[in-house]
């Protein structure tokens, strides 16, 4: 009797299975690999006086992306990204998007994703030539840019042969790179739980086709709020972004992008009081400037080359500033899935003393579902 | 001044708001090609746009967004399918069009060269569903032009007699072209060519030409020294007289090949626009059997 009881009931899972492996078979999402390793070779010297001469091997990251539709009007977007050899896991980006259905033509955007401040903040560094974050979004807003939790509102609309595009966000605060400047006595003081706060920022841009093969795009950012809700901190920060991009062909393009911000930060500096020797905090405002642009040539569909510039002032820090340019060659075996980058790198400081030259090789391969080519 | 901040406002709040709709039917097809049948059908009843241009390759298109803006007023998309438009979807996305009427237009294809066991990419860019080249042999055409018939009836309540009117008009059209197409055809029946990339299994079977090789070693796989060397090998044995080359596919390789066994390099359109001449769906057969003839004569 248990003979056949049990093969009733392995006959039923089947039976339950079957159909629904098929389902999923059909509603699977776009599921993809991005791997990142470099090979470094920095030299130089650092802030101690040492210099620095070291080669390295480095598992830079491998990105699991999945992708789909939730139902004819939303679709969701998941990328979670392992960094390091010792799997250090972080989910990038979890959304879910209301494509259409909105009132004048409004998509919602919420969950965790990059902010759209500026361009190169939407974007993941392995499409980069340059490989790093710019030095302005490391220091205005955080080491690898800003990847909040919050919603968004976009809409796209037409003015004459422009496509003006217009989008509002609202986030938490904790994306936002900052650092407590207290001393231990102070902490216990502080409320260091200070829940994060919400954040509000705004992005509009221009597009235009001038030809067939030119196009261009214009933006301006805005953002601002409490970025440190335990030390009543706030920061506001505005951006220009452009991009020139001349593709006649599949086979040949230039890409022209610049992007500058303005930060103006509320930082607690501890200061030693006049008549004593303890320290005293006091806030005030550090106003920074960055700047970065990239010109890069794509050539026989498989080849690039590009240089870049990269200039920051220190948001947390008066009159400090670090400057970095470097230049890479690119190279696609075949076709886009796989991506070999020489890339040169010379970072220097006055203030933080120091001045480092690397040359890194970087091998990016993908897994999976083309992406489509967007502007 | 509170005035001119008022007068600001509206003017930006204008901006945002839907302009009103005009009397036709907007169409925005992935294609050239799906764009010309769809202005057969739609008449002065239609007003169609194609996003890839007759001249540029239909797999790799940019999502820009003066596209999305293009889809956003539009009443139907026409998606070639079969994964040869993935790019079209971002661009649907992208409109926020809500209305939109997306007609996949190989839905009533039978597809050719469906693989039939597991792809990946070591194979090249093969497309999973079949070769999306459908459009490449006209009696596919006329099962298009059935689909883009349908969406505008189903758009255009008012306008159903007219889309049948047309539809007709278009399927008179083929039979008529055919019988000059097959008379074109005849001195063809059999020629082996040289193709760049594998886009024409559909036009071969139609129009009788044999597609010998190509110079890509695999779909969407750049040419390749050894490759290269192959089909010369193979043209000089089979006596090959013609590399037929799409307008968006570098000419070196295939140039290489002509030098080295003197065998012709032609322009083949895969799509309106793709030539001069070649202005219109039906005309763009004219103008790939005109472009095969000539060749196969020297």
């Amino acid at each position: 009797m248990r003979v056949p009881l049990f093969v009733a009931v392995l006959g039923s899972v089947v039976a339950f299975h079957v159909p629904s492996i098929h389902a999923q078979t059909l509603v699977n999402p776009d599921v993809s690999a991005v791997g990142d390793m470099r090979i470094n070779f920095r030299t130089g010297e650092t802030a101690e006086g040492l210099g620095v001469k070291e080669i390295e091997f480095e598992f830079h990251e491998l990105e699991l992306d999945f992708n789909g539709y939730l139902n004819p009007y939303m679709r969701a977007d998941a990328f979670v990204g392992i960094h390091g050899t010792h799997g250090e896991v972080e989910v990038e980006e979890a959304s879910i998007t209301v494509l259409r259905g909105l009132p004048l033509g409004l998509q919602l955007k919420a969950g965790k994703y990059l902010l759209d401040f500026g361009r190169i903040n939407t974007q993941h560094p392995h499409q980069w030539g340059w490989i790093e974050w710019p030095l302005m979004h490391r220091t205005m807003l955080s080491e690898e840019g800003l990847w909040p939790v919050g919603a968004q509102l976009s809409t796209l609309r037409p003015l004459g042969e422009t496509a003006v595009r217009l989008s509002v966000n609202a986030f938490m605060s904790d994306a936002f790179a900052h650092e407590h400047h207290h001393e231990a006595a102070d902490e216990e003081e502080q409320d260091e739980t200070a829940p994060a706060e919400i954040m509000g920022s705004a992005r509009l841009s221009f597009f235009r086709s001038f030809t067939d093969a030119w196009s261009a795009e214009l933006g301006a950012s805005y953002l601002a709020g409490r970025y440190d809700p335990a030390d009543d901190l706030d920061v506001g920060l505005t951006g220009i972004d452009w991009k020139l991009k001349w593709r006649p062909d599949t086979y040949r393009a230039f890409i022209w992008t610049i992007e500058a911000m303005r930060s103006d930060r509320e930082v607690i500096h501890a200061h030693e009081a006049p008549d004593t020797s303890d320290h005293e905090h006091q806030a005030e405002t550090i106003e920074a400037f960055g700047a970065f642009s990239a010109a890069e040539l794509h050539f026989r569909r498989v080849w690039d080359v590009g240089a870049y510039f990269d200039y920051t002032q220190d948001a947390n820090v008066d009159d400090v500033e670090t400057t970095a340019f470097g230049t890479w060659f690119g190279y696609m075996p075949a076709e886009e899935t796989a991506r070999f980058s020489l890339v040169y790198r010379r970072e220097t400081s006055d203030n933080y003393e120091f001045d480092v030259n690397s040359v890194i090789l970087q091998i990016v391969w993908a897994l999976g579902p083309h992406k489509p080519h967007a502007f | 001044m509170k005035s001119k901040s008022i007068v600001a406002l509206l003017a930006v709040a204008a901006l945002f708001v839907h302009t009103a709709a005009s009397a036709k039917v907007k169409v925005v097809a992935s294609t050239s090609d799906l764009a010309s049948i769809a202005r057969w059908i739609g008449g002065e009843m239609a007003d169609v746009e194609s996003i890839a241009r007759g001249t540029s390759d239909p797999h790799y298109v940019e999502v820009l967004p003066s596209y999305m803006i293009k889809v956003a007023k539009a009443d139907i998309y026409l998606k070639v399918g079969l994964d040869l438009d993935r790019w079209a979807n971002e661009i649907i996305d992208g409109s926020r069009n809500g209305k939109l009427v997306v007609v996949d237009c190989s839905s009533q294809i039978e597809p050719m060269e469906r693989p039939t066991t597991k792809v990946d990419a070591s194979m090249g860019d093969v497309h999973p569903q079949g070769n999306p080249h459908y459009w490449l042999d006209p009696a596919n055409g006329l099962k298009v032009a059935d689909q883009v018939a349908d969406a505008l009836m189903q758009v255009d309540g008012a306008n159903v007699s007219y889309y049948a009117d047309r539809l007709e008009q278009f399927t008179r059209t083929y039979e008529r072209m055919k019988s000059e197409w097959e008379a074109k055809a005849a001195v063809l029946s059999g020629l082996e060519i040289i193709t760049y990339h594998n886009s024409w299994p559909y036009f071969s079977r139609a129009f009788g030409v044999q597609v010998a090789g190509f110079v890509e070693p695999k779909p969407g796989i750049e040419p390749t020294p050894s490759h290269t060397g192959k089909i010369v090998e193979l043209v000089k044995a089979k006596k090959i007289r013609v590399i037929g080359v799409e307008p968006y596919f570098s000419r070196r390789a295939p140039d290489t090949i002509a030098r080295l066994t003197g065998a012709k390099v032609v322009i083949l359109p895969p799509s309106v626009g793709g030539v001069d001449g070649a202005d219109d769906y039906f005309r763009l057969f004219d103008a790939i059997l005109d472009v095969l003839s000539e060749a196969a004569k020297e």
